[in-house]
């Protein structure tokens, strides 16, 4: 009797963990979204970088909240702006709706000729929320790197170069670790969809 | 060769793409039978080295067009450059020409081809218009105006 309890017991709880499990399983899956959501958050490392104001940009400034991240440089025509002016859009969407809006950061691909001064004049001209980031060539080709990011230097006219970099954005939590990436093309109101239901799964998961 | 080109035809080509904008183009006997819309530039902080320009080209005549350079007296240099994002990394490269098959349109835009503007001799607020030259292989030239804007209009 004792035996044929316990055998039920155990099937009972064995049942239990596997709906227990499953619907753990179905709930770790992320909603639809363009976004790409790492299995495994992608940890940037310690860095020591600076912002258009001059203060300094490190791991710890991440501890604020979620933060997006987009490579580029000022000396870019298309590309960069384009993005810069998607992103500011997207910005103004998420606090029409009430959502969590992430710190918006660039981080110049450009380091050479993007002085925190050079930021502080162009990146708040598109959203004067948004965070221009600077530093060291080795500090910032090192980060981007351990995260992912493509930097290439191409010569153009005489001493004149432009730079590759990836188009995609990341998106990082308060522990400083990169839980999703979006990959280019990037449209305004996608973006401010996707983040608006991402952010709050991420917190749960 | 391309400012003495322009020397020599720009005003006229100034002076068809008015005449262009009142009668239909194949009223005129000859020039680039091309009609230029939606062109603006993107508004970008004052001291910005580069800005992009855009526009839409249609070609209302029956021969083919080629767009070889552009220019304007409130840049330094303007080349032509198309971006684009292979595997996930964007990057540019400049165009040599602009070809415009009869009845087709090309549209300079965000994120593919544009006009890449360098060194403007002054800065460009939101409403401003930056006038700009388009110069075709056959020597004619139309010259415009587009409106600085920080989204398309």
């Amino acid at each position: 009797m004792n035996f044929r309890l316990t055998v039920i017991a155990v099937a009972a709880l064995a049942l239990g963990a596997g709906f227990f499990a499953a619907g753990r399983w179905r709930s770790a899956e992320p909603p639809a979204t363009d976004a790409i959501v790492l299995d495994a958050p992608r940890d940037p490392g310690a860095f020591s970088l600076v912002d258009h104001d001059g203060r300094p940009f490190d791991r710890a400034r991440l501890a604020d909240g979620w933060t997006l991240w987009f490579f580029g440089f000022t000396h870019c025509p298309d590309v960069c702006p384009m993005t810069l002016s998607t992103l500011n859009l997207m910005d103004r969407k998420l606090a029409e709706s009430g959502a969590t809006r992430p710190t918006v950061v660039m981080v110049s691909v450009d380091p050479m000729r993007d002085t925190p001064a050079r930021l502080a004049q162009y990146v708040p001209f598109f959203n004067d929320a948004f965070v221009g980031v600077t530093g060291s060539s080795g500090e910032v080709l090192s980060l981007a790197e351990r995260l992912g990011i493509i930097v290439r230097f191409v010569p153009r006219d005489g001493d004149d170069y432009t730079v590759d970099h990836s188009a995609s954005l990341l998106l990082t939590g308060p522990d400083g670790l990169v839980r999703a990436v979006f990959t280019a093309p990037h449209e305004p109101a996608r973006l401010a969809q996707d983040i608006a239901v991402l952010i709050p799964w991420l917190e749960k998961n | 060769m391309l400012s003495r080109i322009l020397a020599n035809r720009g005003l006229v080509g100034a002076a068809l793409f008015t005449a262009m904008l009142a009668v239909a183009p194949a009223a005129l006997a000859e020039g680039p039978s091309v009609e230029i819309t939606d062109a603006w530039v993107r508004a970008a902080p004052p001291g910005a080295t580069m800005l992009a320009g855009y526009l839409t080209l249609r070609n209302t005549g029956d021969t083919t067009v080629r767009v070889i350079g552009a220019e304007s007296p409130q840049f330094d240099v303007i080349e032509m450059h198309e971006s684009m994002v292979a595997d996930g990394v964007a990057h540019m490269h400049e165009v040599d020409g602009i070809t415009i098959p009869p009845g087709g349109t090309v549209r300079l835009e965000p994120g593919g081809l544009h006009l890449m503007l360098i060194a403007p001799t002054q800065d460009f607020a939101v409403g401003h218009k930056a006038i700009l030259t388009i110069a075709f292989d056959d020597g004619w030239s139309i010259e415009f105006d587009a409106i600085v804007s920080r989204e398309a209009p």
